[in-house]
């Protein structure tokens, strides 16, 4: 793909000089829309993504110019992976704007930084007297906005030997960071070789790499079939999808189905693609465990049962199958740190994962801070294309009140924001409902053996937690989490959060509440870091 | 081609790779082994979430290996536990 040479350059420094008007984080479909539209729009951008290159998780691509330029020839390309993807045309079209607006000076694009702080440095008034009406568009009015920065954004990038951080002065903040699969645990999923879908898929769509030769592809949801009839199309024998839920599930949600129009075609393309290679796909059939042969050191075969009426899988069905690789995921979670740091309110959706909560516009509870994409709610590219745009035009509109006026005076303008509404509800309706269709099987948690591990990082097993809950009295995972250590490792119970409310709630007979975890430092760092002089 | 090593075995690699893209692409499934159990792990989220890729590269341990950039003669090795075992008294 052609794009230019400023576009792949980073900038590497301490604290940028100026003060600019949006600071998008995240550009995968959601971020790169945003900084597209508000730079359009006349502000200036910079977009913050810990990838290679644009696209996130579901536009994943290599980067256009790796450092390492030995053998050329031989690099990952994004005509490569070309074939693995859904809406290039969209995509292509957003990274030659993106290009031109980096070209202009609108947009400082920073690829491979990972955000692991913001903060509010000035706290500014309440936007809540003056409001404007434009059309049927309420802005915040331009005095209210104050024209210093609002906020600073903590960026790191590192090589193995060192890490570089930036820190970048904005007035306001899109936040985009996007999902990472939901993960239950089940006997054997610690051994390498099970790895979630999302990263089969990153490998595959990021990297070229076919991540086995014999895949089962398990856990629920459309993604599955993405993920397989990607693997099969690379060469991977796909020996079986197995979704615990039922596409039947659909026939109770029609008027989702009327409005989801290209979704459902995508998903009827990946099953054709599955159907003409042979590849089958078990809906109601769940994995059971995973086991290593010989005591080996990785993953050999996969477990899997069809689900009986009353949930649990029916193991006297089950089918116990050679693979070198099992992939899977039940969904996806919200990564909300920023959001949370920054003191947005959040909501649980409608599987009782927390999202943040946006009004019409885009806008959260906090002043200047703009959401877009998984994070308010997971729901697919298409949805993060069309809040990624609303956020990035309300926020360039709220942040410079000449341009406000200028543009919202603009009938096209107006239009365009009505449809951008219009089009967000369709699809939002669309992923409610895919929520429904597609749940976590129900009491999964109770069937969990004691030994199966729960938290990776700090290996602590569902006995354990069992045992805090029946001899501690805990009913949430908080307290688990104090007295077990589950969440307490590495990745701050970003993969064992879910697990463990679900675990410690089951045990002492309450609902689970699956409360967002604020985490002020939103990944490990080095202390060094921290301990740096600003006057530098 | 470009390569890396793992525990002094080279691994070609492609321009544009991880290092954990690298390591699966040649064959190796395992390089760090747990804390407390001294369990086999390798890559599993592939997107910087989980921390379970973790690996020693070039003598300094703890690093996620699926995003750190394949680089030519980078030394990768499999890392124990906390990857301090230097510094046990």
């Amino acid at each position: 793909m052609a794009t230019s040479q400023s576009e792949s350059s980073t900038v590497a420094g301490r604290v940028m000089d100026s003060v600019i008007d949006i600071a998008v984080v995240g550009a995968g479909p959601a971020g790169l829309s945003a900084a597209v539209a508000a730079a359009e729009a006349g502000a200036i951008v910079a977009l913050i993504d810990a990838e290679a290159a644009p696209g996130g998780q579901f536009w994943r691509h290599p980067a256009d110019n790796p450092g390492d330029a030995t053998s050329l020839d031989n690099t990952v390309s994004a005509a490569e992976v070309a074939p693995l993807h859904h809406g290039l045309r969209q995509y292509r079209a957003l990274r030659r704007k993106l290009a031109g607006q980096i070209a202009a000076g609108r947009v400082t694009y920073f690829a491979r930084h990972e955000v692991w702080a913001v903060e509010r440095v000035e706290r500014v008034e309440r936007l809540e007297t003056e409001r404007v009406e434009i059309g049927r568009i309420n802005l915040a009015s331009a005095e209210s906005v104050s024209s210093g920065a609002r906020f600073a954004v903590h960026a790191m990038t590192h090589t193995s030997a060192a890490q570089h951080e930036v820190t970048i002065r904005a007035r306001s903040l899109v936040l985009a960071t996007g999902a990472y699969d939901l993960q239950l645990p089940f006997p054997g999923w610690d051994l390498p070789g099970v790895m979630t879908a999302g990263g089969v898929q990153s490998l595959l769509k990021g990297h070229a790499v076919v991540a086995g030769r014999r895949v089962a592809v398990a856990g629920t949801g459309p993604f599955l079939l993405s993920v397989a009839a990607g693997l099969a199309k690379s060469g991977a024998t796909v020996v079986g999808v197995f979704d615990a839920a039922s596409p039947r599930g659909w026939l109770r949600h029609p008027f989702a189905m009327v409005s989801a129009g290209t979704k459902l075609f995508e998903g009827a393309g990946y099953a054709a693609e599955l159907a003409k290679r042979r590849i089958g796909y078990h809906s109601g059939w769940t994995v059971i465990q995973a086991d290593s042969a010989d005591g080996g050191a990785d993953v050999d075969t996969v477990t899997v049962a069809p689900i009986s009426p009353d949930g649990s899988p029916d193991s006297a069905r089950s089918r116990t199958i050679k693979i070198d690789v099992l992939a899977v995921g039940w969904g996806f979670v919200p990564q909300l740190e920023l959001a949370l740091a920054l003191g947005c309110r959040t909501k649980a959706d409608v599987s009782g994962v927390p999202i943040a909560v946006v009004d019409g516009r885009q806008r959260s509870s906090e002043p200047g801070v703009y959401i877009a994409g998984e994070i308010c709610g997971v729901g697919g590219a298409a949805l993060a294309v069309v809040e990624g745009e609303l956020a990035g035009l309300i926020a360039a509109a709220e942040v410079s009140g000449d341009r406000a006026a200028q543009h919202l005076a603009d009938h096209m303008m107006t239009r365009r924001l009505v449809h951008l509404a219009q089009r967000r509800t369709s699809l939002r309706t669309f992923a409610n409902a895919m929520a429904h269709v597609y749940p976590v099987p129900y009491g999964w948690s109770n069937r969990l053996p004691d030994e199966t591990v729960v938290c990776r990082c700090e290996e602590v097993t569902a006995g354990e937690i069992r045992d805090v809950v029946r001899r501690d009295g805990v009913s949430d995972a908080r307290s688990a989490k104090l007295l077990a250590r589950p969440g307490m490792g590495w990745c701050q119970g970003r993969v064992c959060g879910y697990a463990t409310e679900c675990l410690t709630a089951a045990e002492a007979g309450v609902t689970p509440c699956h409360r967002a975890t604020e985490r002020p430092v939103a990944l490990p760092i080095r202390m060094g870091l921290l301990d740096r002089d600003e006057s530098e | 081609m470009s390569k890396i090593s793992f525990d002094g075995a080279p691994i070609e690699f492609r321009p544009g790779q991880s290092v954990a893209a690298a390591l699966v692409a040649g064959g190796i499934r395992s390089w760090r082994s747990t804390r407390i159990a001294g369990r086999p792990r390798g890559i599993f989220c592939g997107i910087g979430v989980c921390f379970d890729c973790l690996v020693v590269i070039d003598g300094v341990p703890n690093q996620r290996a699926c995003r750190m950039p394949a680089v030519d003669g980078m030394a990768v090795t499999t890392q124990e536990g906390t990857g301090h075992g230097d510094l046990t008294v």
